[in-house]
């Protein structure tokens, strides 16, 4: 099995990929090839034009897999929030209106959990015939209603439960916002490396880490152990959630191994140009 | 009324019924039916006939469906298509949302068809099963909704299958109050609910079995795991067991 160590994340896969502190090392070449194979190079070719992966095509409206980076600096990037948010909606769907969940509790947005009448009044709803902004009182009611109603079904049940929406950008920065302040963290002290991880690996660790919880993610751990070690084609074979949905299951492996594919790419680059 | 109007009352009726609009209005516990195989008002009417009519009762809502690999085209309105749909078949609006409502309506219809079939049973060791908090004591380690990975999946099944009860798994869980004939069931990493949706002998032994439905994930992800359990017990005195689960 090819593996990489983690000093061997020696430049930026992508713009959101920082080299490692102590400089440019290679790990052990055994397993390696030589040279880059044809579908290294394909690979590094679509990271650094900024050509969007199979992984990514699955992916309705998301960012491409990688921008274009070799000219840049090697700094630290931070995952970009909102871009991820769009890529949770795919899976996690987005609504604009007030729906019962499979748990039976009052959600929003991208999965956004309203936990009684007053965190569903803290946000700005409008009626959607008129976009005027709606009173605490019909809120509350609104919420009061579509809280009875069975859960698990249909969305299009609970869209007509009441004329309630959000802004139309709201559920992607309400989820972009817990990103920031909830997985991202959360993952940084999972994977201290995770802000150098090439982008498929932090696009996949972020989906998991908001469908399971950042608690549900660290039970992962030959996944973590695999990702910290540059290793993302071991953590693409341990990532399946036992819950999850067949095409959910294989894009979150897919953009492991494009992570993989790209953290090959460049390390056989470099030995052809570092003899 | 007229009869047509009346007949088309019933018929609306039934459908409200088996969606669970009429859910705020349920008994605590599955209600009696006739013939000594009771069920949720949930799932369908009170007469044993109701149970194979609600396998054909259009949906309220249609289900438009494809297969990925293939593209193939479905359309589901009915339990009775819902059942004869193959595996892998998944909702054009594919958001998990979706995906989590599309696979309650399966596990449900399911549950309908499996209760069709159900006899009388000779004997019940299960008694009124009120779901509480000593009952996590005895319902099995299975119940308990997770994710993964696939060790610790395991771990879990294998512990079931030694007899350890959800509540010694996992000494956080407790039931609370839920909505209708739903209980809530919450734990450190859980936050489900649990519903009786129906009893009777399903697996032709002569003892009561009873069928449990579990919905529900960890408290901060937005995974989910809906099933339906059927559990008894074989004798007084022994741990109650899982006999299948339909999802």
């Amino acid at each position: 099995m090819t593996r990489v160590s983690s000093e061997a994340r020696v430049a930026p896969l992508d713009s959101n990929c920082a080299p490692p502190a102590d400089g440019a090392r290679v790990a052990p070449q055994e397993a390696r090839p030589a040279a880059a194979t044809q579908a290294e190079r394909v690979a590094l070719r679509e990271a650094t034009l900024a050509r969007p992966s199979a992984a990514t095509k699955h992916m309705a409206g998301s960012p491409d897999v990688a921008q274009p980076s070799p000219a840049r600096p090697q700094a630290q990037h931070a995952p970009n929030a909102t871009r991820l948010a769009t890529d949770l909606s795919r899976w996690e769907g987005s609504t604009r209106h007030m729906y019962v969940d499979t748990r039976g509790h009052v959600t929003t947005g991208i999965g956004h959990l309203l936990r009684d009448a007053n965190a569903a009044m803290a946000l700005p709803w409008l009626h959607r015939a008129t976009g005027k902004p709606a009173m605490p009182a019909e809120i509350q009611a609104v919420f009061a209603h579509v809280a009875a109603q069975p859960p698990g079904r249909h969305a299009s049940h609970y869209e007509h439960a009441s004329d309630l929406v959000l802004p139309p950008n709201l559920p992607r920065e309400l989820a972009a916002a817990r990103l920031e302040r909830e997985f991202l963290p959360g993952l940084r002290r999972l994977c201290p490396g995770f802000d150098s991880y090439p982008q498929p690996a932090q696009r996949a660790l972020v989906d998991m880490a908001y469908n399971l919880g950042v608690g549900g993610l660290a039970r992962f751990s030959k996944m973590l152990h695999a990702c910290e070690r540059g290793d993302f084609a071991t953590a693409g074979n341990e990532c399946h959630r036992h819950t999850c949905r067949d095409d959910r299951n294989d894009a979150t492996r897919e953009l492991f191994l494009a992570a993989s594919h790209l953290t090959n790419a460049l390390e056989a680059l470099l030995r052809e140009v570092r003899p | 009324m007229t009869t047509a109007a009346t007949r088309a009352a019933t018929r609306a009726a039934r459908i409200a019924t088996f969606v669970g609009l009429a859910a705020s209005a349920m008994p605590a516990v599955a209600d009696t039916g006739s013939g000594g195989v009771t069920w949720s008002r949930e799932l369908a009417g009170p007469a044993r006939a109701d149970l194979e009519h609600a396998l054909d009762l259009p949906f309220e809502d249609i289900w438009d469906m494809h297969l990925p690999r293939t593209e193939e085209r479905r359309r589901v309105t009915s339990c009775r298509e819902a059942l004869a749909l193959p595996r892998g078949f998944t909702p054009d609006d594919q958001s998990d949302m979706e995906w989590y409502a599309f696979v309650t309506m399966r596990v449900r219809c399911r549950v309908v068809e499996q209760l069709a079939k159900a006899t009388p049973a000779r004997t019940d060791h299960l008694g009124k099963f009120t779901l509480d908090n000593a009952r996590l004591g005895e319902l099995p380690a299975i119940l308990h909704p997770l994710a993964g990975p696939r060790d610790v999946v395991a771990r879990l099944q294998k512990a079931s299958d030694d007899g350890v009860s959800w509540k010694k798994w996992d000494s956080s869980v407790r039931v609370v109050p839920g909505h209708g004939e739903r209980v809530g069931v919450v734990g450190k990493n859980v936050d489900c609910f649990l519903q009786v949706l129906g009893r009777g002998d399903l697996d032709g032994d002569g003892i009561e079995d009873l069928v449990l439905l579990r919905s529900g994930g960890g408290r901060r992800g937005s995974w989910r795991s809906i099933s339906a359990f059927v559990v008894t017990r074989r004798g007084p005195g022994q741990r109650v067991e899982v006999l299948r689960e339909l999802n």
